[in-house]
This record gives structure tokens, C-alpha cells and sequence, in this order.
């Protein structure tokens, strides 16, 4: 792969950078201020929108509609799998660069994304009354960021 | 010959802002008040020479290969001026320029590196021919190679260094490239056979049409001046394109030196010192010439190190003591694509009654090691290796010490310098050695 940063708008700071720059902040924005905007449902109402697109997946993992930081979640491992391979392939000959980002794509999957989801699923009893603040999946979300 | 050393009052200019030109102006600057200026015809701010490729290929930018602040140059007191020397007149300590008049100095340090070497061919001066070395040469490339639609094919004369850099640069736009090389694989006058033929294949790899044994004839071009193919000499054919890269090694920059009484021959003669035959006239870098040559070094060296370690020294004679140069143990390195290059001590290309070679090579990988001894008193000489890196400092201490070669295979692994998690080969190239000698 060529590396050819100062030749891409996308890569020196050029219009598209600010362009997309702009809208990630603007989605943050969004989902922690107006979550309802994208769709996040209520106790009466279900998902719609973009929300409602991670619900399968939601209920796959946890046996509950997608909440905006399940999405957040969702979209941030994506991330860390696309770039990672993006940067694997790159530093196709350092073993060093491909342990390195194997690692940190492992521990985002497994540590920061999956385990939170299923603790979350093995502590839902009948019984057992859910805390809707207490969201050990965005805690360790924001952790790592 | 005197030498004295800069008083505060005086003014020392410096022709030419390249690493050698940079360096003495900050170590006398380090240790002087003395007023100090720096012409450059070529960039108004010191570069890295080596990263041009880069701007090319858009990993970097050209403020990204200079290694000062525009402001540290003010702030340390050092003039920079941009212009052109067209005459020196050493008799009235004076130098001569387009823009800024006649010029008075008290010492003058001549450090003005390379140009291309040209070997008068018939069309070398026409437009879209070019060497890869000066600003304006990447300009050149950069305005003709935009991109494999508006350069059909760049064509390279000359198997060395540069042109390896070049090819790599076309390889990085899918520009097509043709490479004339006058040996019968890549740099065999250099690199021992193993090395060459494993970089020929390398560079084959990468879809490059490499020529061997063959030079160049003459350059042709369309009604209006470009460049526009070549005729290879010993076949005669001809073979389009709309770049002409000159990559046959270079030679000082010493043109508008020759009216003055500095002595010249291939480059600016300087004693051990760097003095040339005028007392208070100087020379380091690619421009000058060791009237006494060193053992193991060319009089002429024009690589990057030389040339700091020249202006480090000279630095030291003027402000402190006499000081001569005298450079370490050779070694250099490089990158042919994908595979590292380093080289410490002396290898020579051929095994002769003065030196022998132990070549391991890896079965499939592009991996080897060259190391080579003296035959009867198995004094360890020099290393080229290929893919592996190495620490420069040990080998520095081995050569100092004169060990053996069997030493230097024990402990190989020493002198290891890949990051982590590589895979070592120290054991596999030992038991080879063994296995040889035994």
C-alpha cells in the first residue's frame, strides 16, 4: 500500500478532512443532546431510524432494543476493525505494527464492547430490577476513547 | 600553510546551505560571535536532501524536510541569503553575485555539494531531462510525471542510488520505467554477486524494465524541445518517453570556481585540514577533494555523513585548534524499494586475495548477509546486509577492535536492530558460517 498522505484532501487537512471532521462532531453532538433525533425510542415508544437499525444486533448481544450508546459502541469497534486493517495492511512486513493493532483490535472487540454486553445480559433477572443509569457499557466505552 | 582561527569582528561566508554548509555555520556559531552568511542559489531555508523522493510520493511536505524553525536562523544570528556566485576573487577576499552585489569576507567556506553527471550525449539538455538531486530537478519531475495518463514512461540511465530512488518514485504514480543500467545486474560494481542478483529481482518484481548492459546513446525529442524517447547503444533501439532521468552519479559543483586561483582538479583540492591553496579559503562536503587521500575512502565522498563530519571538523579549526579530518570506518545505507541496505567497514564487490566472503542468503525470504574477512589473518573487514537492520555502533567497536570473523558471527546477534517481534536469523546464519569453514 502507497502512502500518499499530502496527495488526499481526506488525509492533509484538505475540504473533505473538514467535511467529515464536522459531521462526526455534529453526530456526537446529536446522539449525546437529541438521541430522540436519531431515533432512540422511550418506555412507550420503540426504536426508528438509525437507532432501530442496531436493535437485531441489541438484542442478539443482550436481549434489548439498541440504545444510542450500544450505536456508539457498535460504530466505534467498526472503526477499529476497518482502520486496523487499513494499518495491517500498510505494515504488511513489521510484525511488530501487526501484533500491535491485532491487540488493540482483540481488546476493543472482546474487553471494551462484547463483555460489558453480555455481563449486562447474565445480570438480567425477572426478579432483578435494571438500573437504567447504571450503563457499565458506556462507562467502559468512554474509558476508551 | 597557516591556519588562524575566527575572531569575533570577522565575517565568514559560506557558499552553499546543504548539510556541510549548515553545520560549520552552527558549530562556529556555537562558539563565535563572528558575523556569519549563507548563499544558496538553490532554497532560501537548509533542507534534507534524502527526503525529496518523499515529497513526491506525498508522505511528506517540503516543510516537512526542513529541520529548523524559518525562525531559528534569525534568532542564532545567521544570514541567509538566496542568490547566485558568479566570481570569487580570492586576492581582494571578495565574492561576487547576481543580486547582492560584491561581497567582503575574512574566510570563505566553499560547500557547495553536486550536480548531475553528464556525459555529453546528444539531446542531455533538452527539456524533461533531468538528474534527481536539487529542488529544481523535483520540480522538473514533478510538473512532466504527474501521472501515468500525461508521462507515458520515464526512462532511467544509470543503476545506482539515485536511480533506484527515481524508479521508486515513478513506481508510486504507476508510472511505467525503463532502466538502463551499464552493469550485467544492478550495481554489481558494487554489491557482491549474491546481493546484486537478489536486488535485480527485487526491482524486476516491482514490473520495472531493467536493461543490463546497456548504455545510453542518445536522447531524441519533438519539434518543440522535449524529451520524448531514447536510443539505447548497444541494441539501438528506441524507446518512448516523456521523462529522462539522469542518474549517473554526480560530480562538485565547482563550475564558477574555475576562473578564481582556488586549484581545482575533479573537485576544490583541500589539505587535511579542508584548506585549499588559499589560506583563508575553505572546502567540506560533496566539493571537495583530499589531495592526501585517507585509507578506505575516496577522495571525492559524496554522501550526507561525510559532509557533517566535514563541517563539524572545520568548525573546530577555526574556533578551537588545527583539526583534521579523519572519518571513521566507512559505512552507508540505503533502501532498493521494500529492502533496507546497510553497509560497515569495506566490501568489496569481488572476493580477492585480500579479502574473503561469507554470503548466507534466506531460502525464500529477501534476506542476506554479506560478511567479509581477511583470508589469512581472519580479520573481520566489513558487513553489507540486506533486510536485517544492524546497530551501527557495534560494528564501529568491532572494526576498532580488529576482531575476528568468527567473533563477529558468534555474536551477531549483538549488533541485531529490528523492532521487536522479527524474526532473528543469527543461528541459522552461524551453523551456515560453521558448516562453511569447518
Amino acid at each position: 500500500m502507497i502512502l500518499d498522505t499530502w496527495h488526499k484532501s481526506i488525509s492533509s487537512r484538505g475540504y473533505s478532512a473538514w467535511l467529515l471532521g464536522v459531521f462526526l462532531t455534529a453526530f456526537y453532538i446529536v446522539l449525546y443532546f437529541k438521541p430522540q433525533l436519531l431515533g432512540l425510542g422511550n418506555s412507550t415508544t420503540a426504536n426508528s431510524g438509525l437507532i432501530a437499525l442496531f436493535d437485531p444486533l441489541s438484542i442478539l448481544l443482550k436481549n434489548k432494543p439498541a440504545s444510542e450508546w450500544f450505536v456508539y459502541g457498535t460504530l466505534y469497534t467498526l472503526a477499529i476493525f476497518i482502520f486496523g486493517i487499513k494499518f495491517i495492511k500498510k505494515h504488511k512486513n513489521n510484525p511488530y505494527q501487526r501484533i500491535r493493532t491485532y491487540s488493540v483490535m482483540f481488546f476493543q472487540l472482546i474487553f471494551a464492547y462484547l463483555l460489558p454486553e453480555f455481563m449486562e445480559r447474565l445480570n438480567q433477572t425477572s426478579d432483578h430490577i435494571n438500573l437504567p443509569y447504571y450503563d457499565l457499557n458506556v462507562a467502559i466505552k468512554l474509558l476508551s476513547i | 600553510m597557516n591556519i588562524s582561527t575566527v575572531k569575533s569582528e570577522d565575517h565568514v561566508i559560506i557558499i552553499g546551505n546543504g548539510i556541510s554548509g549548515i553545520t560549520v555555520a552552527k558549530h562556529l556559531r556555537k562558539k563565535s560571535k563572528c558575523s556569519i552568511s549563507i548563499i544558496s542559489e538553490e532554497t532560501p531555508y537548509f533542507f534534507s536532501r534524502t527526503a525529496l523522493m518523499y515529497i513526491y510520493m506525498g508522505q511528506m511536505r517540503m516543510q516537512d524536510t526542513q529541520p529548523y524553525e524559518n525562525s531559528f536562523w534569525k534568532e542564532n544570528n545567521l544570514e541567509l541569503l538566496q542568490d547566485t556566485v558568479t566570481q570569487i576573487e580570492t586576492s581582494k577576499n571578495q565574492i561576487f553575485t547576481k543580486q547582492n552585489g560584491t561581497l567582503s569576507y575574512d574566510k570563505l567556506i566553499l560547500a557547495t555539494g553536486s550536480i548531475p553527471q553528464k556525459f555529453g550525449w546528444k539531446g542531455q539538455d533538452l527539456k524533461g531531462v533531468t538528474g534527481m538531486y536539487h529542488k529544481q530537478d523535483l520540480e522538473t519531475i514533478t510538473a512532466i510525471a504527474q501521472n501515468k495518463e500525461s508521462c507515458k514512461r520515464c526512462v532511467i540511465i544509470g543503476g545506482g542510488l539515485i536511480g533506484i530512488e527515481l524508479a521508486e518514485m515513478m513506481y508510486s504514480r504507476n508510472i511505467p520505467v525503463t532502466f538502463l543500467a551499464r552493469e550485467d545486474s544492478f550495481w554489481s560494481s558494487v554489491l557482491p554477486e549474491t546481493e546484486s542478483r537478489m536486488i535485480s529481482e527485487h526491482i524486476e518484481k516491482h514490473g520495472i524494465d531493467i536493461r543490463y548492459n546497456s548504455n545510453l546513446d542518445k536522447i531524441t525529442s519533438d519539434t518543440r524541445g522535449n524529451a520524448n524517447g531514447i536510443v539505447i547503444k548497444e541494441t539501438q533501439e528506441h524507446i518512448d518517453c516523456n521523462l529522462v532521468g539522469i542518474c549517473t552519479g554526480v560530480r562538485p559543483n565547482i563550475d564558477f570556481i574555475k576562473t578564481s586561483d582556488i586549484n581545482i582538479n575533479r573537485g576544490i583540492l583541500v589539505n587535511e585540514y579542508l584548506q585549499t591553496n588559499i589560506e583563508n579559503v575553505y572546502a567540506i562536503g560533496d566539493c571537495a577533494e583530499k589531495q592526501n587521500p585517507i585509507p578506505n575512502r575516496r577522495n571525492i565522498e559524496s554522501v550526507w555523513y561525510t559532509g557533517r563530519i566535514m563541517g563539524e571538523t572545520l568548525a573546530k579549526t577555526l574556533t578551537e585548534k588545527p583539526t583534521k579530518y579523519s572519518p571513521s570506518h566507512w559505512f552507508n545505507s540505503a533502501k532498493f524499494f521494500d529492502i533496507e541496505y546497510q553497509t560497515y567497514g569495506i566490501v568489496h564487490n569481488n572476493p580477492n586475495e585480500t579479502q574473503k566472503h561469507f554470503s548466507w542468503q534466506h531460502p525464500s525470504k529477501e534476506i542476506c548477509v554479506t560478511i567479509a574477512y581477511c583470508p589469512k589473518s581472519l580479520e573481520f573487514q566489513g558487513i553489507n546486509s540486506f533486510g536485517i537492520r544492524m546497530r551501527h555502533e557495534v560494528f564501529e567497536k568491532w572494526l576498532d577492535e580488529k576482531q575476528k570473523v568468527d567473533f563477529i558471527l558468534k555474536k551477531l546477534h549483538i549488533a541485531n536492530f529490528d523492532p521487536e517481534f522479527y524474526k532473528s536469523y543469527e543461528n541459522d546464519i552461524y551453523k551456515a558460517f560453521l558448516s562453511e569453514t569447518i
